[in-house]
């Protein structure tokens, strides 16, 4: 063998705990950066591969009309691409004993041949006989309904339908029932008809040609609705999607975003651990570098051989990492492929991928090492001849004031000497124990945020019926019921705000509700919430504004409310994270447009709000419904709706935690390979302080205590830096998600913990190296080279 | 006999935070080829200094020192490695081995480095070397399992790897018992036989071995330069 070669690698048998612990540090940086390139290459294109695999429809047309429209002829049209009747209504299904969930049920034309908006078979019957219903399979995940099994389903016309299941579906178009808390159910026609009592072909979907942007979905679809005017097609309502993108691509984003923050944050904290540690191998060399120069080895073949020793490093931590940052990169896209119901496509890692493992594996080590071996070759070899660990140059901060007991200026003069170590080490552990910190921050900011939602609406349970109906007919099945302080009803419907976009704008929700009601007490963005007055107003969620392209507060607009044109004055926007919604003052409301007085929606405010209570209550009210000719809608709790916000934060949530503890963790490493380094620098005067009188046991205190102090300083200073990035990161999140900040909160519990978890970090990687300081005799000490 | 190394007004001196000290002051110094010479003198006096002006280790401050023709100030730090290589062997007080391979391959690193012998000689050469030394059955041992003068013979052996004209030897035998101590001079008489100069920094009493000069160091100067035979 190369003696160069054999060199390195018995200087690597030497020290078999130094090197495996760069070891350990390298593959953790590897497998940790590897993973997330891995999962990152698969969950980038997985999602909108398996949701535009499924030709994902780009427009939906409701009308009653449709019976004038030839739909071979529309299909031919050269701005479509494919076109079909996709008949939906929004039904009710029993999840579990009078847990009713809504149920998106969806008339299919052909099961076995999808012209857009496909979905799969996933077991059971493919073809769902006549009286029969598939249901997609996340549904599953929240119902204790399986194949074979018969599901309850409430009608638009208050009657029970027991309906067999004949199979599962797979449809990646949908968002995942788990977070959105509904079911999706596919049924042929004539079951849809009977189900519904609704006729079919009503509802239109189609794929346009050659679009990219909504803006040019909305362009075209505005033509394709002109001609529907001219054949006398009245839309009744429509719905653009993003162009062949995944209701929840928003989630995986911020996964993605996520995880190249602290895939680069790992990285450059895994730098700095491999510098520190190939540092401390190298701090040893220095002398057989000197002996190596002054046997005739130059600066280059020196180089060269501790890169190679470095390089060594790599393709062992390269062995041992990339397999596991493959399995483990897998494993974490399995879990969020499973958490956003698809489907893994990606069975082959693409070549690049390797390739990239491979070379930050073999040039991570290298480039790590490269400062500090260029120091080391380049030192003079009498310096370097001369290298017995570190000097105390200059005069220290605490031995002028010698206001410390002797022990303590010991302690901080040690900690002091190599300051640009220390400082490394500081900022790493601060980063560490700031991100740790934000993981919990950011927890307790969405918590907070879900209790002031909480607050602001402070009924127990919302019934939504599904048509207006008289408020006596309403309130009938419920009056028997125990656990009832009051039920304030609602009015409201749906309505169109006029703007230029009219024509191919949704429809949104309109909440009529008395303006000083206790009960819903929403946080006013801009303007104001609604009071008395003579003129007709509105406030709406922010969410209206996007979708009404940005309406101005004082501006009076024109709103179209069941064919009806009235005009309204926007007075404010309120943060709500919803559905678009309208809110108008109940009075003006039935004045213009209600004047039969009927309701549209019950809130339940209970008598003992417990939890226990109000599900009980939940119970109560679903029975009294079955009970009733009342065609419910839906009847949500104030807890199921923040459940539902929650669950849509909490996976990214989760990651955010389990990253921040990943990168204490490799700081605490970095601790530890500094305290290592300072230990091993210091073996003489190891030596000498035992050879003084010192015991192993007050070396290993002097140790630990260093470690303590910088840790604590650290603490001090991650908490410090905690703090804006909190923010940062909880106006972030909240602004992509709810679309709102997050209201920022300073977790308690969450610093108790980082402080708790960053000491009991701190004091291992300061006790691991001072045993092992303490293991050599005196006498192996003060010889120590 | 030529003039082959030679020192002209070098100093070199050292600041510090207690200011600074003079290690060598203007010393002039000519040595031929062959020679073997005693450099003695008192601890601080400026010995171990004046070793590494005259091996390259470290650069005067002041003056010049040229070797065989070679300004040594003129080279950077690679070429000096590989002058070095090539022209002077260093014979270390504590040995200074490389620990982790064994007394065979720390020759063969050291030729490999200088790469003037070739290739497929080496590993014969450094069998002779050590078997000129006497602890050709220790080859294979890694440093740590040798005596002190066993790993003194090794280091001698390793100095002489490429053949150097020069020895350096910084009290090579300082750390020896008196036995072990002659056989090594006994190896430096050898070496003088073959025409290489050796230069050795000694503690000890001159008049033992067969210098041929001695110099004395005294706070930097050389107080006394004489023939011994």
């Amino acid at each position: 063998m190369n003696i160069k070669l054999k060199k390195i690698i018995n200087d690597l048998c030497s020290y078999p705990g130094r090197s495996l612990l760069v070891i350990a540090a390298l593959v953790i940086g590897l497998w940790g950066i590897g993973s997330i390139l891995v999962s990152y290459a698969i969950l980038k294109n997985d999602l909108t591969d398996n949701f535009t695999q499924t030709k994902p429809l780009h427009v939906a047309v409701v009308s009653e009309d449709f019976d004038r429209l030839d739909l071979q002829e529309f299909r031919h049209r050269p701005e479509i691409e494919s076109a079909e009747f996709r008949d939906l209504s929004f039904e009710r299904i029993e999840v579990y004993p009078n847990v009713w969930l809504p149920l998106f049920l969806y008339g299919v034309e052909d099961f076995t041949h999808f012209n857009l908006a496909k979905f799969y078979h996933q077991a059971g019957d493919r073809v769902p006989s006549q009286g029969t219903l598939l249901i997609e399979r996340n549904g599953q995940n929240i119902t204790q309904l399986e194949v074979g099994s018969v599901a309850r389903l409430q009608t638009s016309a208050a009657q029970i339908l027991e309906v067999p299941i004949a199979g599962l579906s797979f449809d990646p178009a949908q968002a995942p029932s788990t977070m959105d808390h509904l079911i999706y159910g596919y049924v042929d026609k004539q079951t849809y008809t009977h189900i519904t009592g609704k006729p079919t072909n009503r509802r239109l979907i189609f794929r346009l040609n050659n679009v990219t942007t909504k803006q040019d979905v909305q362009t075209k679809t505005q033509s394709l609705l002109d001609d529907f005017k001219t054949i006398g097609i009245r839309i009744k309502k429509i719905n653009l999607s993003e162009v062949d993108e995944h209701p929840h691509q928003f989630q995986l984003n911020s996964l993605l975003f996520l995880q190249g923050g602290i895939g680069l944050l790992a990285l450059l904290m895994g730098m700095v651990l491999v510098s520190q540690l190939i540092n401390a191998m190298l701090a040893q060399q220095g002398r057989q570098i000197g002996i190596l120069k002054a046997i005739g080895a130059s600066q280059q073949q020196i180089l060269r051989m501790y890169l190679l020793m470095a390089l060594t490093l790599g393709i062992v931590a390269s062995v041992i990492a990339v397999p596991l940052a493959i399995i483990s990169g897998y494993g974490f896209a399995l879990f969020v492929a499973k958490q956003l119901n698809f489907e893994i496509l990606t069975t082959v890692l693409p070549m690049e991928n390797y390739v990239y493992l491979i070379a930050a594996g073999l040039l991570l080590p290298v480039f790590a090492a490269l400062p500090a071996l260029i120091k080391g070759t380049t030192q003079p070899v009498a310096n370097a001849l001369n290298d017995y660990g570190v000097v105390l140059e200059k005069k220290s901060m605490v031995s002028k004031k010698r206001s410390f007991p002797y022990l303590i200026s010991l302690v901080i003069n040690n900690t002091l000497r190599r300051k640009i170590r220390l400082v490394v080490t500081l900022v790493t552990m601060a980063l560490g124990v700031a991100i740790f910190s934000t993981g919990f921050n950011v927890r307790e900011s969405l918590y907070m945020s879900l209790n002031e939602v909480n607050d602001s609406m402070k009924f127990d349970m919302l019934l939504t019926l599904k048509e207006p109906t008289d408020l006596e007919q309403a309130l009938l099945p419920f009056k028997s019921l125990d656990n009832i302080a009051d039920i304030q009803a609602l009015s409201g419907g749906h309505g169109v705000i006029q703007t230029q976009h009219v024509a191919t704008t949704s429809e949104t929700t309109i909440i009529a509700l008395p303006y000083d009601t206790d009960l819903v007490k929403l946080e006013v963005l801009q303007g104001r919430w609604l009071q008395a007055s003579d003129k007709l107003e509105m406030v709406v969620n922010h969410k209206v504004l996007e979708t009404f392209d940005d309406p101005v507060i004082g501006n009076d607009y024109f709103l179209e409310i069941d064919q009806q044109l009235v005009k309204v004055k926007l007075v404010g926007v309120v943060k709500q994270w919803a559905l678009p919604t309208i809110y108008m003052d109940k009075t003006q409301y039935d004045k213009l447009i209600n004047p039969k007085h009927q309701v549209t929606n019950l809130m339940f405010i209970a008598k003992d709000q417990s939890f226990g209570q109000v599900i009980k209550l939940n119970e109560a009210i679903e029975q009294a419904i079955e009970q009733s000719t009342l065609a419910v809608a839906s009847v949500n709790s104030q807890a199921g709706y923040l459940k539902i916000i929650y669950d849509h934060l909490n996976i990214i949530l989760s990651l955010l935690t389990f990253l921040a503890f990943l990168v204490l963790l490799v700081s605490a490493l970095g601790m530890a390979s500094a305290m290592s380094i300072n230990i091993m620098e210091r073996t003489r005067e190891i030596g000498i302080l035992r050879a003084i009188g010192a015991t192993p046991q007050m070396i290993h205190r002097l140790f630990v205590s260093e470690g303590m102090l910088m840790s604590g300083v650290s603490i001090v200073f991650g908490l410090l830096l905690a703090w804006p990035v909190s923010i940062m990161v909880a106006a972030f999140f909240g602004n992509l998600i709810l679309e709102f900040p997050l209201n920022f909160a300073y977790s308690g519990s969450g610093l108790l913990i980082t402080v708790l978890v960053t000491l009991v970090f701190a004091w291992l990687a300061s006790r691991l190296p001072a045993t092992q300081a303490v293991r050599l005799s005196t006498r192996q000490a003060l010889a120590y080279e | 006999m030529s003039h082959y190394l030679q020192f002209k007004q070098v100093s070199k001196w050292f600041e510090s935070a207690a200011g600074r000290f003079d290690a060598l002051k203007a010393i002039d110094l000519t040595i031929k080829q062959g020679e073997y010479i005693a450099v003695v003198g008192k601890s601080g006096s400026g010995k171990s200094t004046l070793l590494n002006m005259l091996t390259g280790i470290d650069h005067p401050s002041q003056g010049t020192v040229t070797i065989n023709d070679t300004d040594l100030h003129q080279l950077n730090e690679t070429q000096l490695a590989q002058w070095r290589g090539a022209n002077i062997g260093i014979v270390f007080q504590f040995f200074q081995l490389v620990p982790t391979l064994t007394v065979l391959e720390n020759l063969l690193l050291a030729m490999d480095f200088v790469n003037v012998i070739p290739k497929p000689q080496r590993r014969q050469r450094a069998q002779t070397l050590l078997a000129q030394v006497g602890i050709s059955e220790h080859a294979d041992k890694l440093p740590a399992a040798l005596s002190g003068g066993q790993q003194q013979r090794a280091a001698i052996a390793r100095a002489l790897a490429n053949d150097p004209p020069i020895l350096v030897a910084d009290e090579p035998t300082g750390n020896l018992d008196s036995s072990t101590a002659e056989a090594i001079q006994c190896l430096f008489a050898q070496l003088l036989a073959s025409g290489k100069t050796v230069i050795v920094v000694t503690h000890e009493d001159v008049s033992r071995y067969e210098y041929h000069r001695l110099i004395t160091l005294h706070d930097g100067l050389i107080i006394e330069d004489k023939a011994l035979i």
